[in-house]
């Protein structure tokens, strides 16, 4: 059962002379519990991709579903909604809140929805990426391998049907760089939980289950990894 | 080592300048809080600075064209005299007469010599016609317009107008013109020539008055000036009573504690003003820095040191400063001129404006300090992942102690809390800001609100009841044993009482005692104006409880002529000395059937701010023990004034029935509270608007400096709230979040203003009170506040719903960047 659908997903921007294809026409298929990389290289696209994917920015032409749902027809308070409930995300800079601990950081999207975590699944979550230590420490006193551990369990914390991450480990060191793959891929697996993840490292690239290449907004390549 | 060899002084001033430049271009909305609050400091420093000194140049100007002193009882000779000593620079000769009750209203006659007779270069202003001209002939006169409306007088020069005089004259004039005096006046002066002050029925037998200036006065000291008055009196034959000096122009010369009082207040509101932009600009500052942390780590990286970056944020500040300061200068240099325009001078202008322009570079340079060196303290490698937030250090676990909460509630009101938290210090100076405009506010409202115009129209008799019946000034003056006589042929006797009492409305009837009398003491005589009233043995004690010098005791008074001096501390300006325990005094007085003379020994004196405690006291010199005074006036009726107290809600239906009951007898006069009222609101009126429109000024600058916190408060942190957005907060929980961190300020503001405002409001009422102005009682101006309250909790409400839909136009991606 396919979770995400794209179907000929544009991106625009500017007009006449000046117009750039970011996104030209994406159709692609994400099916469930699947973790998948898009490479690409830099400007190509892929960036805006997972933003459309998110529900962060708004396609100028195509579709985005999501869990059967489409992106397109929600509101801006909708399509929030639905992204902190349905989607998870991983970012580059982490995006950790610094007024918050850690633990507070982890449970943001579900206090945001006004419900409680669920504790015994947060509890694997936590001991899984080696948090436990750490709950009432500040983001800012934290390395960045263990900043990005948090916006993971944050990610995931919702239970979503599916987790984006763009270039999670842009800003970690290649050792630090596989435990975090290796723990977004275990978490994935653990909790059944579908991940799209944005890298322009090949060898990161080749731990997902399928590898999708874009060049010039297009999809030039989709395989299945060994 | 030479500064040039520095690497980091290197020809690069260039460079880090257009960065300063550039980095300033690109942040216009944080440019136009940062200019808007220099140009608000300012602006309210020019105005206030100008507003002093040109409340002092006004003075000056005014004064200098305003009579030194007054002297009264002047012959001709005498006037000659002044004229011809060199120490004087203006005299002119003045007459004034009796005063005459006409229809309610007190008009006076009075007239000024046709050339000065002494002018050495002064011009004096005395009353200019607003239409026509002076009056020269014997038959001209000039009145006020404000009484000509009063009168049904048609207000053109060329009518015939009709006097009839305290002695019983009546007199045909032509208006020659008209001069300007406010509305609601006590006494209303009707001007006459020279040659009606020579030959004049009114005035021919009047005495002289001398109006004097003197030479290099506005150079002396006030001691000094005072000496010189005082003695140029006495070497005229001129007795110290006669003497007046115009206390307006003492008060503008050095040497005064007003002035200073003045000064130092303009200077520490100034401080206060100065500390209030260090503040805001800081902040702004401070963020706009923090937001820029990234920036700064790049430019590390690429070596700029850091001093030069210090640098580039210090040229930020000066950069905006030198933008905003010139547009202050303007703006505060125009209102100073529409408040003040008779102030207006260039030069103190120029100089303000140098002082203010000093004052606020400073400040920007104090302001900036601080965010320019956390700017420059940035290693690229921490710009790189700054958050702007590193977290308080957690205190230790104690052994046994309870472990520390795991996660606090997360709503959008609590993050508003937390984020306020974040620094608490920027908080409370940011709250402390808001709240000095709103202390100033309150403070000028709770005097608009304290000052009861019923308390101070209640001054004097009309504490103790709405109407006063007592004799008719006109004909007090002209009996030939003054009041004593009306007292003798018309007592205010019971029978008068009763036909009072059976006024619907009336609540009851305090009797005022009293006896006119002349005195004389220390070679100083007064004729008839004067009071004495009774008091009995019981009141000995509570006049003991008034602050008051000698022992005195009412049996060894009756026994030993003792008298009391209630008026302490009045007299020494007017007569240059003070009655004290034990001098003599030698009253006289009409005792219904002749004059009588005895001398008295003052046995105490009472201060005159503290005696208030009877109907009556207000206007008595001397207090006798009761048995005395019935003696001295052999069983006398001496009832003087009936205070007619009366139900509140009947006071206008009494007013008229009293007004019937008094035109039966052509002896009384009928004061009324309500004439006292109307004076009150006139002379209160335009000190309440200056009042209120300071308010406003104020009110302005804190719901300016609110927004300007709020707005860059929000525009600094979009990306963390992009973020917040990000990981699934909606549009509408943003917006709650922001309205709470604004309301959370206003609400500190308000407490502020609340607490401290309300403290200060009470201190001035208390300091008033101390220094005599009774009619100020604490009264909380609660409408004002809500009135106050109401705007500050709606601006955050309004920015924030503004400004997340002005943010929001922008993509969330695009502010994740």
């Amino acid at each position: 059962m396919s979770i995400l659908v794209t179907e000929n997903l544009k991106k625009y921007y500017g007009t006449g002379a000046n117009e750039v294809r970011a996104l030209d026409g994406v159709s692609m298929e994400v099916e469930d519990g699947e973790f998948v990389a898009i490479v690409g290289t830099s400007g190509s696209g892929k960036s805006t991709l997972l933003n459309m994917l998110g529900g962060l920015d708004i396609p100028t032409a195509g579709e985005v579903t999501i869990a059967g749902k489409k992106l397109s027809g929600m509101g801006d308070e909708k399509l929030t909604i639905f992204r902190r409930r349905r989607i998870g995300f991983v970012f580059q800079n982490y995006n950790l809140v610094p007024i918050l601990n850690v633990y507070e950081n982890i449970i943001l999207p579900v206090s945001l929805d006004g419900g409680k975590p669920d504790e015994l699944y947060l509890k694997k979550i936590i001991s899984l990426l080696g948090l436990k230590e750490r709950l009432t420490e500040m983001p800012g006193n934290l390395s960045g391998g263990q900043q990005q551990r948090v916006a993971i369990a944050r990610a995931l914390a919702s239970k979503p049907a599916l987790v984006l991450a763009d270039e999670p480990t842009g800003n970690l060191d290649s050792k630090t760089s596989q435990d975090v793959i290796g723990l977004i891929k275990t978490s994935s697996r653990q909790f059944h939980q579908t991940v799209v993840m944005i890298t322009h490292n090949e060898e990161i690239a080749q731990t997902a289950d399928r590898i999708i290449r874009i060049e010039d907004g297009k999809i030039m390549e989709s395989r299945w990894t060994v | 080592m030479r500064r040039s060899r520095r690497i980091s002084s290197n020809n690069n001033r260039k460079a880090v300048w257009s960065l300063a430049v550039r980095s300033v271009k690109s942040s216009k909305m944080k440019d136009f809080f940062v200019i808007l609050t220099i140009v608000l400091s300012v602006s309210l420093l020019m105005v206030m600075s100008l507003f002093y000194v040109g409340m002092n140049t006004e003075t000056k100007r005014t004064v200098a064209r305003m009579q030194h002193a007054i002297y009264y009882n002047l012959e001709e000779e005498q006037l000659t005299q002044m004229a011809k000593d060199e120490r004087s620079q203006y005299v002119l000769s003045m007459k004034e007469g009796q005063a005459v009750e006409v229809d309610g209203n007190m008009v006076k006659p009075a007239a000024y010599g046709k050339e000065p007779l002494k002018n050495e270069g002064i011009e004096i202003d005395t009353v200019t016609p607003t239409k026509g001209k002076i009056p020269e002939k014997a038959d001209e006169i000039m009145l006020s317009d404000a009484y000509c409306k009063l009168a049904g007088i048609k207000a053109a020069p060329g009518e015939t107008v009709s006097f009839t005089w305290l002695d019983g004259t009546t007199e045909n004039y032509r208006l020659s013109g008209i001069y300007h005096t406010g509305e609601n006046q006590p006494l209303y002066t009707v001007l006459f020539s020279e040659a009606y002050a020579r030959e004049g029925s009114q005035l021919k037998e009047v005495p002289w008055e001398g109006i004097v200036c003197f030479y290099g006065a506005d150079e002396m000291t006030q001691p000094a000036f005072e000496e010189l008055v005082y003695g140029f009196g006495d070497d005229c034959g001129i007795a110290r009573k006669d003497m007046n000096i115009n206390n307006f122009f003492l008060d503008a010369l050095p040497g005064g504690d007003m002035a200073m009082q003045q000064m130092m207040l303009v200077i520490c509101a100034g401080i206060g003003l100065l500390f209030v932009s260090v503040l805001v600009i800081y902040s702004v500052f401070y963020l706009s820095v923090v937001g820029r942390i990234r920036q700064f780590g790049q430019l590390r990286t690429i070596g700029m040191t850091k001093r030069q970056i210090r640098r580039m944020v210090r040229i930020e500040g000066l950069f905006l400063s030198a933008l905003g300061i010139p547009i202050g200068l303007l703006v505060g240099g125009a209102v100073s001129y529409v408040i003040r325009p008779g102030g207006w001078d260039v030069v103190h202008t120029l100089i303000v404006a140098g002082i203010v322009t000093m004052a606020d570079i400073i400040t920007v340079l104090i302001s900036v300090q601080k965010p320019a060196k956390k700017a420059a303290s940035v290693s690229p490698v921490e710009a790189a992942k700054y958050s702007g937030y590193t977290g308080e250090e957690k205190k230790k676990k104690e052994p046994g102690s309870r472990t520390i909460k795991l996660a606090r509630k997360i709503t959008p009101t609590s993050l508003a809390v937390m984020s306020n938290a974040r620094n608490k210090k920027k908080t409370v100076l940011t709250m402390i800001s808001l709240g000095i405009g709103g202390i100033l506010y309150m403070l000028a409202a709770f005097f608009v609100t304290s000052t009861s115009l019923e308390g101070y129209a209640r001054q004097g008799e009309y504490k103790y009841g709405e109407f006063v019946i007592g004799y008719s000034y006109n004909v007090a003056e002209t009996a030939k044993q003054g009041e004593t006589q009306l007292q003798k042929e018309h007592p205010l006797d019971e029978k008068l009482i009763q036909e009072i009492e059976k006024t619907d409305g009336v609540k009851n009837i305090h009797t005022v005692q009293k006896l006119e009398v002349s005195w004389e003491a220390h070679g100083t005589q007064e004729e008839g104006d004067d009071n004495v009233r009774g008091f009995s043995k019981r009141r000995t004690e509570k006049l003991k409880d008034l602050k008051h010098t000698g022992d005195f005791i009412y049996e060894k008074m009756v026994e030993e002529n003792g008298i009391l001096f209630t008026r302490g501390g009045a007299w020494e300006e007017v007569y240059g000395w003070e009655f004290k325990p034990g001098d003599k005094v030698k009253l006289s007085w009409y005792d219904g059937e002749e004059e009588r003379e005895k001398e008295f020994t003052i046995m105490g004196v009472i201060d005159a701010g503290d005696f208030d405690e009877e109907p009556g006291d207000t206007f008595t010199s001397f207090l006798i023990p009761e048995q005395t005074l019935k003696s001295m006036t052999k069983g006398l009726n001496l009832n003087a004034d009936l205070i007619v107290e009366t139900d509140q809600k009947k006071e206008t239906q009494v007013g008229k029935e009293l007004k019937n009951i008094t035109k039966q007898y052509p002896y009384l006069s009928l004061g009324t509270l309500e004439e006292q009222r109307l004076i009150a609101k006139s002379q209160f009126t335009t000190l309440f608007s200056v009042m209120l429109g300071l308010s406003m000024f104020i009110i302005g600058f804190a719901l300016l400096n609110l927004l300007n916190t709020l707005i860059t408060n929000i525009l600094t942190r979009s990306h963390e709230f992009a973020m917040l957005q990000s990981v699934g907060m909606t549009r509408r929980q943003l917006c709650k979040m922001l309205r709470m961190e604004g309301l959370i300020l206003a609400a500190g503001n308000l407490a502020v203003s609340l607490v401290l405002g309300t403290a200060a409001g009470y201190a001035m009422i208390q300091i008033m009170n101390y220094f005599g102005v009774d009619y100020m009682h604490f009264v909380f101006p609660v409408w004002y506040f809500i009135g106050y309250a109401v705007f500050i909790l709606l601006v955050p409400v309004l920015v924030t719903e503004y400004m997340v839909r002005k943010f929001q136009k922008q993509s969330l991606v695009d502010r994740l960047r």
